[in-house]
């Protein structure tokens, strides 16, 4: 009964109460006055109050209110304010003179009091009678010292209008002045938030975010830079308002007042000065705009160094440090019992007792301070050089109170601490300092990234804009020197040696590396649920197989997607005219089938309802590649049985047919599983594909098209579960690959596309006529190595075979007779992937060979290595160089190898060109650009096929290289090569499973992204197939698809995208 | 098979319709019905993502209303580009000479900068982001004709599946390369038979997707929502064209041709010819056109030089100056924007489009950062035609499209206006 007394008791208070933080808590009443009346912290300008209840009984309450000085000048005089509730009454007060009227209280110096001086407290208190309410209201502490207050039943009075706005001005080069803004641009982010309290505190909140100075790279840096957004998101400005007196304004009246505002920003709170003109420009709008600029000291709130970054950035010889800043707030009328828009954070305790000491054996700094407070939600620390600005070092979680590191270069340094609830910053700690012994070239290097760099490559070396990526492994010693010679681009040479090699040491630790296979972290390679709709050429093998048309149809379906070389609709989605084009092509399918009374896929003797059966009881599952759920076998029963055209069987049947060939069961290839609990090798949240998705995947992997009889029998019986059933479905369907394996290897090395390689008639008649055969030629060389079981990597690249035709012979100059169709000839002077007429022809320009291009798709698509494309703005002097070297490219003496030497021979072209490209490029020049092998060039002069592959294993190491001689030399090292071994797995992963081992999308390097452990797992996915290449033969490699676990096995993996803004 | 089970399953059908994203048409239908203006519709909740806010006063002010966008690659040598003058004396250069019938009707835009230049970055030619967000020609035709047959065009000659440009949320949409399809598509007749049976499959493929739908999580979800959004938009404008199927008269001649390299300029002019039926006819109010890709594969058989696009700007020139092949190409290419700018003119529409031509990149051969040649044109009175306009470094392809955006009413959430260009 008790319990119910109390309960209900809290109800009605809670009713009674303006504020509702009373609804996270309940149980007794106790409990309830503790809560609210806990210790509170306030302070403003140079003294900190704490007020706290120190004992509470059920009929009053004693406090405690202490005045801390931290200002370094003595306080004289002091008055502090409350409210409380009005019933209560003040019994006895000591150390204050104490007086209230209708809950307003304040407390005045006591007659003995002299002054509270410079570091010292001042305590005193009082004991309040509750006379028989509920003291479930807070005091509110005001006054010219204790100004901050946290109230639960403050409401906000006025609130700030999205049409307010900061601006600032900055100043440049000494001379030249911009305006930049803190304004709400969309619905998106509201740059100010604020309101004006009951209790007269007027707090407005700044999302820096939205710094907006017309230049985006400069609002991105500033926010980078300047701001850190990351760990400081938003300023603070509050300051104290009489609210009487704005209540009675007269409409259209004006005020002119200078206030005392308090300005959070950047980890530290400062008391600012400014004059505003208040006018009441309706009952329900007050405008508060600046009279005078506020002036903002960059030094004062330590962002003096990032001003320096921002300087050094733009390349500016100054910008200036201190900003105006002009403010207009539009507060409009609140509803009444409106809870404040944005209060203060809660305030936070001072860090006290830093210690900082240097360790001469891990030589590091190592600081430790006295946490004091309970609501921090990180501390910062920040470090100076003696006579440098100060630096934010770290932000150090909450409840920690250590921070080590190492320092750049020997000195003293001085640190504070300053902690932090969310953007609101304590006052900082005391100062401590630290002599340095020993420098550290990792630091030193951070710093000047961070300050000279990290403004174009990005913080994380992950590039900004134009400004390319560094985050990817290079080489060490020519980065060093490219560094030294050119960095940073608007003032090269500026960072010498010293400075280059620190930058170099820290550039390293932002390299991402590929993910290596670890066992243990991935027991299973997990792939990701997909639906991947199919492409024309699956849709267009499907309905040949399922309908037996004997025309084209795919040519009407929408375009495919294209993900890296392949084509890919993993992540296609449906569009209104994909879908519509879909359902015109399936209505003409329909058509045609009902005119051939739907032969071969049915034997109807007519249009009858026994043909409607055959057709949804036999046709329709394999259309599905499934059983027909109840539901959908009822609705195409009656679509096909005339029931929605008007008992018409040949417009139903027509129409069903339509509906299913352009139906997602139909267009979607369905790699989701099921949970199967009885496998106890799997994680819980993991899904099985079916037996049907199995068999639908087998199909589509191996053949191209739907499932066969075969494999939608044994999906039916469910044994596609199983490894060595699958493994068997596999080697009977690989058999049907050849053109899935034609149409990886176009893709893959773009020959494909040979057709749009097109050559000088004049030079090269005929060249177009052969297009055809060359394509083929590749594709059976290709298809051959990969499916005869006794053939292994290395022939791709060294087979000594080829097939030909007579024409390609005689384009190619071999002696022999040979048919119109192509068959296998053993070659000397070519043979394989390489040393091939598509792919050099494919990689040449309409006269001449193409060595850059082909050095390029040789790295690129063979090592699978990144070679970087030039960054923007590489080369300013190109029309120049053109001048100078126009007579000599002119010259017919000059070959092509000696054109493109030239063409690049200058900095920083040479960056890649010197080693990673021409000399691979140049050791293929014994190919023309038809593929023809070639000992003089079309002028006569002598070819030059000494070549180099430098960095054969790892685009950064380019210390190691091996030479050869000509395209065939080439061919022999690729063959043994590690980096070209695991590409082609890394290849045919990607054009199998849709997504590649790595990343998602080559092309757009910020798009969604895979899950780490989804990549850890694939990273094993591609051993076991490398194994079977190499261990096996290529042909075991491409049978190992269906057994893979990330084919399998599936999550719902995450997927990130990154948007910016 | 009972009467009661027949009538269950078909209430089943109605229902999962009803589930999926016709919620969104219907509210359109609803508000706009309503009279409330397109900018309180913007706001609520329930259409955010798709829609920013259109000037509520755009529509009476009688500002543009269609909108084309066209990616040029390879940028331009702004020695070669940049036209001078202005009105009926503006001289062209060699690289522009293409525009010439069109100039009235341009603002040619100098001194622009890329804020992304370089190969590969497609995503950002028309949008500031990487994904999740919609690119400008889906953003116009959501705020411009969200109620028309097709929300928007995305129009390709040859691009190969060299990346894409446009994106409907975060799906990734391929441009349509082939204009005898999209020709089909928009003059067709594709709604043969009787509207109400069609239905019938529409209906079951919704039921279909949602319960795909059902079995997913995170982002595929997003791809059945976009099914079920091209099913519920295919069946709207099946129901609105059931019965008049060919309003229009205006549809370009569709004679086949081969769709081969060889026959580039021919495909761009049929997509041209299209783009602007389309528009002209209500049947889209966003067109986009790229020519090309910008790997700059893709070659123009009738001029004089024959390699690859990407040829004639790296390679040296053969030793002549003043990039005579990469001139020749990149002319050309303008010149088909010109057509284009010409068929909305012949056609009466081009007072009320607003043509934005962009690329990915300044001085081609430099991979160049500044001097991006880009122009906008048409927008009637709207838009200061027949001059250059002298922007700076500090405007870059966003800024570009936001002017754009502006000319027609819509707010843009990204770049800022261009001074000099909205009258």
């Amino acid at each position: 009964m008790q319990l119910l007394n109390s309960m209900s008791y809290i109800f009605k208070n809670r009713q009674a109460a303006s504020s509702n933080l009373l609804s996270k808590q309940s149980c007794s009443k106790g409990l309830i006055a503790t809560l609210l009346l806990s210790t509170m912290h306030f302070s403003v300008n140079a003294a900190t109050c704490t007020y706290s209840i120190i004992e509470e009984w059920d009929s009053g309450y004693k406090t405690d209110i202490q005045i801390n000085n931290t200002d370094d000048s003595p306080i004289q005089e002091w008055v502090v304010s409350w409210q409380q509730n009005n019933a209560h009454s003040i019994d006895n007060a000591w150390n204050a003179e104490v007086q209230c009227a209708n809950g307003d209280c304040s407390a005045t110096p006591p007659s003995w009091y002299s002054q509270i001086g410079q570091g010292e407290s001042f305590n005193f208190g009082f004991v309040a009678s509750k006379n028989g309410t509920n003291s479930d209201d807070t005091i509110s502490v005001n006054g010219a010292i204790c100004g901050e207050q946290v109230s639960n039943d403050t409401q906000a009075l006025w609130t700030l209008s999205p049409s307010s706005t900061i601006q600032f001005v900055t100043v440049k080069k000494t001379h030249v002045a911009e305006v930049g803004k803190f304004a709400t641009q969309s619905s998106d982010s509201t740059a100010l938030q604020g309101s004006i309290n009951s209790n007269g505190r007027a707090v407005v909140a700044i999302d820096l975010s939205t710094v907006d100075t017309n230049i985006a790279l400069r609002n991105e840096r500033m926010r980078n830079f300047l701001f850190s957004i990351d760990s400081l998101p938003s300023a603070y400005i509050s300051v104290e308002l009489d609210t009487d007196e704005l209540a009675d304004m007269a409409i259209g009246s004006a005020l002119q007042k200078t206030l005392e505002a308090e300005l959070a920003l950047h980890a530290v709170k400062q008391s600012v000065q400014t004059e505003v003109l208040i006018i009441k420009t309706s009952a329900e709008n007050i405008q508060v705009s600046s009279v005078k600029p506020i002036r903002i000291d960059s030094k004062g709130f330590d962002l003096d160094y990032g001003i320096e970054v921002l300087r050094g950035l733009a390349n500016l010889t100054s910008i200036g440090e201190t900003v105006p800043v002009y403010f207009s707030f539009d507060f409009v009328a609140a509803p009444a019992q409106q809870p404040p828009t944005e209060t203060l954070p809660a305030d936070v305790n001072t860090p006290e007792n830093l210690i900082a000491s240097y360790n001469t054996m891990s030589t590091q700094g190592e600081l430790v301070w006295q946490d004091t407070s309970d609501n921090e939600s990180a501390f910062v620390v920040r470090r100076k050089a003696i006579d440098g600005p100060w630096i934010t070092s770290s932000i150090v979680d909450e409840n920690i109170a250590t921070f080590t590191e190492s320092l750049p270069s020997e000195g003293e340094y001085d640190y504070k601490i300053i902690a932090l609830n969310e953007s609101y910053p304590s006052f900082p700690s005391n100062v401590a300092r630290v002599t340095v012994t020993e420098g550290n070239q990792l630091t030193r290097g951070q710093e000047i990234y961070e300050t000279q760099c990290a403004g174009c490559h990005g913080v994380n070396g992950e590039g900004i804009g134009a400004f390319p990526a560094i985050n990817l492994e290079r080489n060490v010693e020519a980065m060093i020197d490219y560094i030294r010679d050119f960095m940073p681009q608007a003032s090269p040479a500026s960072c010498d040696q010293q400075c280059a090699e620190d930058v170099a040491t820290y550039i390293q630790t932002l390299w991402v590396s590929e993910l290596t296979c670890n066992i243990n972290d991935t027991p299973v390679s997990y792939g990701a649920r997909q639906l991947k709709l199919l492409t024309k050429s699956e849709y267009q093998n499907s309905v040949q197989d399922l309908v037996g048309i004997d025309f084209e149809v795919q040519n009407n379906l929408s375009e495919d997607s294209k993900l890296g070389f392949f084509t890919n609709n993993t992540h296609s989605a449906m569009s209104a005219s994909r879908y519509s084009n879909f359902l015109s092509v399936a209505e003409e399918i329909a058509d045609w089938s009902s005119e051939n009374s739907y032969a071969p896929a049915l034997s109807c003797s007519a249009i009858n309802n026994d043909c409607v059966d055959q057709l949804v009881d036999e046709l329709a599952p394999k259309i599905f590649r499934r059983a027909l759920t109840e539901e959908e076998r009822n609705l195409y029963f009656e679509i096909a049985n005339g029931d929605y055209t008007d008992g018409d069987i040949v417009e139903g049947m027509k129409l069903a047919l339509e509906g299913m060939l352009s139906s997602p069961q139909f267009l979607y290839r369905h790699e989701l599983g099921e949970s199967n609990a009885s496998n106890s090798g799997i994680d819980s949240d993991a899904f099985e594909l079916t037996s049907y998705e199995m068999a639908t995947f087998l199909a589509y992997t191996y053949t191209g098209s739907t499932p066969d009889d075969t494999l939608l029998a044994a999906a039916a019986r469910d044994e596609l579960r199983d490894e060595a059933t699958i493994i068997a479905q596999a080697e009977r369907l690989i058999i049907e690959s050849e053109e899935k394996m034609s149409d990886f290897v176009g893709s893959w090395l773009g020959t494909k596309d040979l057709a749009l390689a097109n050559k000088d008639e004049n030079i090269w008649p005929g060249f177009s006529m052969l297009v055809d055969s060359m394509q083929q030629e590749l594709d059976k060389t290709f298809s051959y190595v990969m499916l005869t079981p006794e053939e292994n990597f290395s022939s791709l690249y060294t087979g000594g075979f080829t097939f030909l035709n007579q024409e390609l012979a005689d384009h190619y100059g071999i002696s022999g007779s040979f048919g119109d169709s192509l068959e296998k000839v053993d070659t000397e002077d070519r043979g394989g992937i390489l040393a091939n007429g598509a792919f050099m022809a494919r990689w040449g320009e309409a006269v001449e060979s193409a060595p850059v291009i082909r050095s390029v798709r040789v790295r690129r698509r063979m090592l699978c290595q990144d070679q970087p494309d030039p960054p923007a703005g590489t080369f300013a002097a190109r029309e120049q160089k053109l001048a100078e070297l126009s007579e000599v490219l002119q010259d017919p003496s000059t070959t092509n190898r000696t054109k493109y030497h030239l063409l690049t021979e200058d900095a920083p072209c040479t960056n890649c060109h010197t080693q990673h490209i021409n000399p691979l490029g140049f050791g293929m020049e014994d190919f023309d650009s038809v593929g023809r092998v070639r000992s003089n060039d079309l002028n006569g002069n002598l070819i030059d096929s000494m070549g180099e592959l430098f960095a054969p294993d790892r685009y950064s190491n380019i210390e190691e290289s091996i030479p050869f001689v000509g395209t065939q030399g080439l061919g022999e090292v690729l063959a043994t090569l590690p980096s070209a071994q695991a590409c082609l797995p890394k290849q045919m992963f990607r054009y199998v499973i849709g997504v590649g081992h790595s990343e998602i999308d080559t092309s757009n390097p910020e798009g969604t992204q895979l899950a780490e452990m989804e990549k850890a797992g694939y990273a094993c996915s591609i051993d076991k197939l490398t194994d079977a290449l190499l261990n096996d033969s290529p042909r075991a490699m491409f049978e190992q698809f269906g057994t893979l676990d990330a084919v399998r096995y599936r999550k719902a993996w995450e997927r990130e995208t990154n948007v910016s803004n | 098979m009972s009467k009661y089970d027949k009538t269950d399953s078909k209430d089943m059908q109605k229902q999962a319709l009803s589930k999926f994203a016709e919620k969104r048409r219907s509210l359109l239908k609803t508000i706009v019905s309503s009279g409330i203006s397109y900018s309180v519709l913007s706001a609520s909740p329930l259409v955010s993502g798709l829609l920013y806010s259109r000037h509520a006063e755009a529509q009476d002010a009688g500002l543009p209303n269609k909108s084309v966008a066209i990616y040029v690659p390879g940028g331009g040598i702004h020695d070669f580009w940049a036209p001078s003058g202005q009105g009926d004396t503006m001289q062209m250069g060699p690289m522009s000479e293409g525009y010439e019938p069109v100039k009235g009707q341009c603002n040619f835009l100098l001194n622009m900068s890329h804020a992304n230049a370089g190969h590969g970055r497609l995503p950002l030619i028309l949008s500031d982001s990487w994904g999740g967000r919609d690119s400008y020609d889906v953003l116009m035709g959501k705020q411009l004709g969200a109620l028309l047959p097709f929300t928007y065009l995305n129009l390709g000659v040859h691009s190969n599946g060299n990346g894409y440009i446009t994106r409907d949320g975060s799906n990734q949409i391929p441009f349509q390369d082939n204009p005898f399809n999209v020709f089909n598509l928009l003059f067709g007749n594709n709604s043969g038979g009787n509207t109400n049976a069609k239905s019938a499959i529409i209906d079951a493929h919704a039921n279909a997707a949602n319960a795909i739908k059902n079995k997913l999580a995170g982002y595929e979800v997003e791809r059945m929502d976009a099914h079920l959004d091209a099913i519920s938009d295919t069946q709207r404008r099946l129901n609105e064209l059931a019965g008049n199927t060919s309003t229009c008269s205006t549809a370009p001649d569709n004679t086949a041709f081969p769709l081969s390299h060889d026959t580039f300029s021919q495909q761009a002019r049929l997509q041209a010819d299209i783009a602007v039926a389309a528009l002209k006819c209500n049947l889209t109010s966003s067109v986009s056109l790229a020519f090309g890709n910008h790997q700059s594969q893709f070659r123009i058989p009738e001029l004089n030089f024959k390699g690859l696009y990407h040829q004639s700007i790296h390679g040296g020139s053969g030793g002549l100056p003043n990039y005579p092949y990469y001139t020749e190409m990149r002319n050309h290419l303008g010149s088909l924007t010109a057509y284009l700018i010409n068929k909305l003119e012949t056609e009466g529409i081009i007072d009320s489009t607003v043509v934005v031509e962009t690329t990915d990149m300044g001085h081609a051969d430099l991979h160049g950062s500044v001097d991006v040649p880009m122009l906008i044109a048409g927008g009637g009175n709207r838009i200061n035609r027949a001059v250059t306009t002298q922007a700076s470094a500090a405007y870059n392809q966003h800024d570009l499209l936001h002017t754009a955006a502006q000319a027609c009413g819509v707010n843009l959430p990204y770049g800022k206006e261009i001074p000099g260009v909205i009258a």
